[in-house]
């Protein structure tokens, strides 16, 4: 059975070094993940993780317990990133408004289901690359790892009400993109 | 009832999911573990020199104390104590020494006690930088 974080967070504390092995382990994917949308650089990701996974390691002491272990390592790890780009200007790609139409879930998802699984993955990266970096980590954390608003503001130092809202546009926009990206696809199809 | 925002939710989370996170390259985790091990290793290294240097600290400022306390009391006693067993030429210069430190300040008013004291901190001041530089060299040394 899996232990929760807890477990081998007092047995690091308790000077078991490999314990902390478990959590690099279970938390690498996430922090590199967040790191590498950021930053939008392979190498610099997967460096900015290792220092991140050290310095939690030497702060593990000062982690209260307050919020779960994800989401105080997915802050520092969102801190670190981005005070690392503070200068850089993000832009977000345009997304196509003229094909708004009021589309239903079901609908939506009629479509998608049409298409192959690689299909719906290639679609589903276009969208994300699409986003800029903030956007994608709200998505990120949201779908992915489930995180509730709570947590996300936390991480990203958002209010909880900011973070709604941003969502709520955010899930607006995914699916009139999905919708888009359907009718290219099909369009490509169809030639 | 499911309302139309919760089938939207339930959708792109489903959908989302659909792409893998992305990974560090392979040997990330020991990677890691690599580096905290060696941060272990540099950091008890240092609390080791910092203990050896604590012990040095003490013993330093109980040898000032007790120089201290013995000018002091070479110059305030009538020398009784050391009539006999002290050349009595050097026992002049303790106290030149001492007035013409006195003499370097005429307008401040400090008892001498308190100029002993005074020498006795500056003496630890210079000794710590002192210990601070040998410190900061072996550091060096270790780190590389």
């Amino acid at each position: 059975m899996d232990q929760d974080d807890n477990f081998y967070i007092d047995k690091v504390l308790k000077n078991d070094l490999n314990a902390y092995s478990v959590l690099v382990d279970r938390h690498k994917d996430m922090v590199y993940s967040i790191a590498v949308k950021i930053l939008k650089n392979e190498e610099d990701a997967e460096e900015l993780a290792q220092d991140v996974f050290v310095k939690a390691y030497q702060s593990l002491k000062f982690f209260k317990r307050e919020s779960k272990f994800s989401t105080w390592l997915y802050r520092i790890v969102y801190n670190s990133a981005i005070s690392k780009t503070r200068k850089k200007q993000y832009k977000t790609a345009d997304l196509d408004y003229s094909i708004v139409e009021n589309y239903s879930a079901d609908e939506i998802k009629e479509d998608v289901e049409r298409l192959s699984d690689e299909e719906q993955k290639k679609i589903v990266n276009t969208i994300l690359e699409k986003l800029n970096p903030e956007e994608s980590i709200l998505i990120t954390l949201f779908y992915f790892d489930e995180k509730t608003t709570k947590d996300i503001s936390i991480i990203t130092g958002l209010s909880q009400s900011n973070v709604k809202v941003r969502l709520h546009r955010l899930r607006k926009r995914l699916l009139i993109e999905v919708q888009s990206q359907i009718k290219k696809s099909n369009k490509e199809i169809f030639k | 009832m499911i309302n139309n925002r919760d089938k939207s939710e339930d959708f792109l989370k489903d959908f989302i999911q659909k792409l893998d996170l992305e990974s560090p390259s392979d040997g990330f985790t020991s990677r890691v573990m690599n580096k905290i091990e060696n941060e272990v290793a540099e950091q008890s290294l240092q609390m080791n020199i910092y203990r050896k240097l604590r012990s040095w600290y003490i013993a330093i400022f109980s040898a000032i104390a007790a120089i201290a306390y013995t000018v002091y009391y070479f110059i305030h006693s009538n020398l009784q104590f050391f009539i006999g067993d002290y050349d009595l030429m050097i026992i002049p210069v303790f106290k030149k020494l001492f007035l013409s430190f006195k003499e370097l300040l005429p307008g401040l008013k400090v008892s001498s006690f308190t100029v002993v004291i005074i020498l006795a901190i500056t003496g630890l001041f210079l000794i710590d930088r002192l210990i601070n530089r040998f410190r900061t060299r072996k550091n060096i040394l270790f780190s590389l």
